[in-house]
């Protein structure tokens, strides 16, 4: 009967090289990344519904006087109302065995298993809200998605508001169709414009898409070679890449063809800051030998201010 | 040169000619095909003009308010556009909607809307701008305001 090991099996051990623990694989959170740097991270103490309230007002008894005696309108300024989204939960749950944490013993541990498992909790839950502002129409379980809050035509019920009947709601669109190069930067530009109403309005800051999106973008940019150093050696391609300043940011969130812009001081990922990325305390189950501990959020994607922003969107392939 | 011997070379050319259209047909599909596409910059008189066709420059004939803050026309279609602009003063709706016209000939519509009960019963009676625009215009055509 042959041995159950081989002498190398039996002499050597594995050459177990890590960085920091395991290597991920899968995860890439840029966008909420973006936002956090960008303010767009708002936290919030919480309430019954998550509410902004909306004064972007014309006054309709504006006018010059004809004469200086001219009867001014004594009709009662109504300026305000404003945008409601309930609150949404999100919870990356974590489980393991009193077994699992017993054998994985700081002597014979490749990586520490229970911060292996709260390290892929946090980049999960991470995974789950930036998946989550670019999913289908509809959004998930109540949280808004950059879809349904910039429209391909501006309209839309967006906190409980509908764009459809109070047109000073909608957001900001283009179509881009096919185009490509100069075309193509004529439609950013024009959405660009149309968003910041005035040269010295409030301008988008940031602009998403997908990686293909960005990679045409890039594309219709010119002169992309760059000398790297005074020496023989040149780059193609750009590392980061801006339109107006403002960074285009790609996401591993979304594949398909809609591109955002708008300014994160308008459309936000609000937080309740008692509960966000809230690691709550390891318990022992009851009728297992198993613990538990997840990391907790409350928290909604709104905007307060929809014709500040707007999408760029094609129906090609 | 025999009747027979005369159609058949008429049908050969006539094949030959058809053959020879398909074929430069074809060429000319390559030609395009290997056309770099159109890069119009925005200030090219064409994209302009798609510009203009996708109701980017699209505006009201009057300034429009609905609750005193403006609205705008990109998107709304020409009939909408053309009626709101007809628009006469007064209560419609069961008198829920009050249009004003400024001196100026801008439009004011003021309705109530700011809490989500007041938008839930507004959606029971106008569900788009557009239906907004119509239902006053036909109660102003049947009473003849």
């Amino acid at each position: 009967m042959a041995v159950p090991f081989s002498q190398l099996v039996a002499s050597t051990f594995e050459d177990v090289v890590n960085q920091k623990g395991a290597a991920d694989q899968w995860s890439d959170s840029s966008f909420l990344k973006t936002l956090e740097k960008l303010g767009g991270v708002k936290r919030v103490p919480g309430g019954s519904t998550l509410q902004v309230t909306l004064d972007y007002i014309a006054n309709a008894g504006v006018d010059f006087m004809a004469t200086d005696v001219t009867p001014t309108s004594t009709a009662k300024t109504s300026i305000l109302t404003a945008a409601s989204y309930p609150y949404v939960p999100l919870v990356s749950p974590m489980n393991w065995t009193l077994f699992d944490e017993a054998i994985n013993s700081d002597t014979n541990q490749k990586v520490d298993l229970l911060q292996a498992i709260v390290d892929n909790g946090l980049t999960s839950h991470d995974q789950a809200v930036e998946n989550g502002m670019f999913a289908a129409t509809g959004g998930t379980d109540g949280f808004n998605t950059l879809i349904d809050l910039y429209t391909h035509t501006g309209v839309g019920v967006v906190g409980t508001i509908d764009s459809g009947v109070e047109l000073w709601w909608k957001n900001k669109f283009k179509d881009y169709g096919t185009d490509t190069g100069a075309t193509l930067l004529a439609d950013y530009t024009a959405l660009y414009n149309a968003c910041k109403k005035g040269s010295l309005g409030r301008a988008p800051n940031v602009v998403v898409g997908a990686a293909r999106e960005q990679a045409i973008f890039e594309a219709a940019l010119v002169n992309l070679q760059r000398f790297v150093d005074v020496g023989n050696k040149m780059s193609v391609s750009a590392e980061t890449l801006a339109f107006k300043n403002i960074p285009f940011i790609f996401t591993s969130g979304y594949s398909g063809r809609d591109v955002f812009m708008f300014n994160t001081q308008d459309t936000q990922l609000f937080v309740v800051s008692s509960a966000w990325r809230k690691q709550r305390e390891a318990v022992e189950y009851t009728n297992a030998a198993m613990m538990n501990k997840k990391i907790f959020s409350v928290l909604q994607l709104a905007t307060r201010n929809r014709s500040r922003g707007g999408v760029l969107f094609t129906a090609a392939p | 040169m025999p009747q027979d011997a005369m159609t058949d070379r008429l049908a050969t050319a006539v094949e030959e000619m058809s053959r020879t259209q398909t074929l430069l047909a074809e060429n000319q599909q390559r030609m395009l095909d290997a056309q770099p596409p159109a890069e119009m910059g925005f200030a090219h008189p064409k994209y302009q003009e798609r510009l203009r066709a996708e109701g980017f420059f699209t505006e009201f004939k009057h300034p429009v308010y609905q609750n005193d803050k403006a609205c705008p026309a990109q998107g709304v279609p020409q009939a909408t556009i053309d009626l709101v602009d007809k628009l006469r003063e007064g209560r419609y709706i069961g008198g829920r909607v009050e249009v004003k016209r400024g001196a100026k000939g801008s439009v004011h519509l003021h309705y109530p809307s700011g809490t989500p009960d007041d938008r839930m019963r507004n959606n029971g009676l106008f569900r788009t701008f557009e239906e907004l625009i119509d239902k006053i215009t036909a109660e102003m055509q049947a009473t003849g305001a």
